[in-house]
């Protein structure tokens, strides 16, 4: 595995994070992260993008091809085993005790 | 009578106008879609994720906030990228580093690579290939001693060669 750096937390990304701990280890397209969230897509995918380029996220597309399917594919997001324990290590460091009471 | 059938009328019609509309503002919010991945590198990837999660926003006008926030993303991402280091750029910057290392340097860091493979400590096959590159770039020196060629020599025998 390759050298990556954390990327920075901000409370969207806490969020994101949480969201994602929440699901695991189900799999997240972006819109049902807005959905969950509520928050916007001109913040919700440079988010993502930092997670899956620091390794926290990986993706994958939806199986079948956009033809049979009728339409685009969806991109599915999932915390990795390193993002499992670094958003674990994030929420605990913003809010002590939480995910023990999650 | 002729009011509930002009009422009618008026329904129809502005049912035609509202989807009109809508239509209009769909094909707007794929078309914003598209041109906001079309900023980024890994453009056709993202053109086929946000326009998949563009069809799961359930109204006309959520589409359009949802195109309009894209556009905002994509500039970000763009920004992002440019000032993440691409493979190329890290190669390069390895490369000049390398070569100016001292030929003492160069062995000691071939001696470095040799004690973690002795202690089992292994890096992925990806990463041993570029300090291969790195070394097959060092054989070329002509400031190295035969001692010092001879080593890191034998030592590029004990890398994996790429096939």
């Amino acid at each position: 595995m390759g050298n990556t750096i954390d990327p920075k937390i901000s409370a969207q990304g806490a969020a994101v994070l949480r969201t994602f701990l929440d699901a695991y280890p189900n799999q997240l397209t972006g819109s049902e992260v807005m959905d969950a969230l509520g928050i916007a897509s001109g913040t919700l995918y440079p988010i993502l993008a930092r997670f899956e380029s620091a390794k926290w996220l990986s993706s994958k597309w939806e199986k079948g091809d956009p033809a049979s399917l009728g339409r685009p594919r969806r991109r599915y997001y999932q915390l990795t085993a390193l993002g499992s324990s670094k958003a674990r290590a994030c929420i605990e460091f913003i809010l002590p005790g939480a995910w023990g009471r999650a | 009578m002729s009011e509930l059938f002009l009422a009618l009328i008026i329904g129809l019609l502005a049912k035609v106008v509202i989807d009109e509309v809508g239509a209009t503002i769909q094909a707007l919010a794929r078309s914003i879609v598209k041109r906001g991945a079309q900023l980024l590198p890994d453009g056709e990837r993202y053109e086929e994720q946000w326009l998949a999660d563009l069809n799961d926003r359930p109204t006309p006008v959520r589409k359009m906030f949802f195109a309009l926030g894209i556009l905002w993303a994509a500039t970000v991402l763009r920004r992002e990228s440019a000032l993440r280091p691409t493979n190329a750029r890290r190669d390069y910057a390895a490369e000049l580093y390398f070569w100016q290392k001292s030929p003492e340097s160069l062995v000691k860091s071939a001696a470095f690579e040799k004690a973690l493979a002795q202690k089992g400590i292994k890096r992925s096959k990806r990463v041993m290939l570029r300090v291969r590159a790195l070394y097959e770039l060092a054989l070329t020196r002509d400031d190295l001693t035969p001692e010092q060629h001879e080593y890191l020599r034998e030592f590029l025998k004990s890398l994996p060669e790429d096939k």
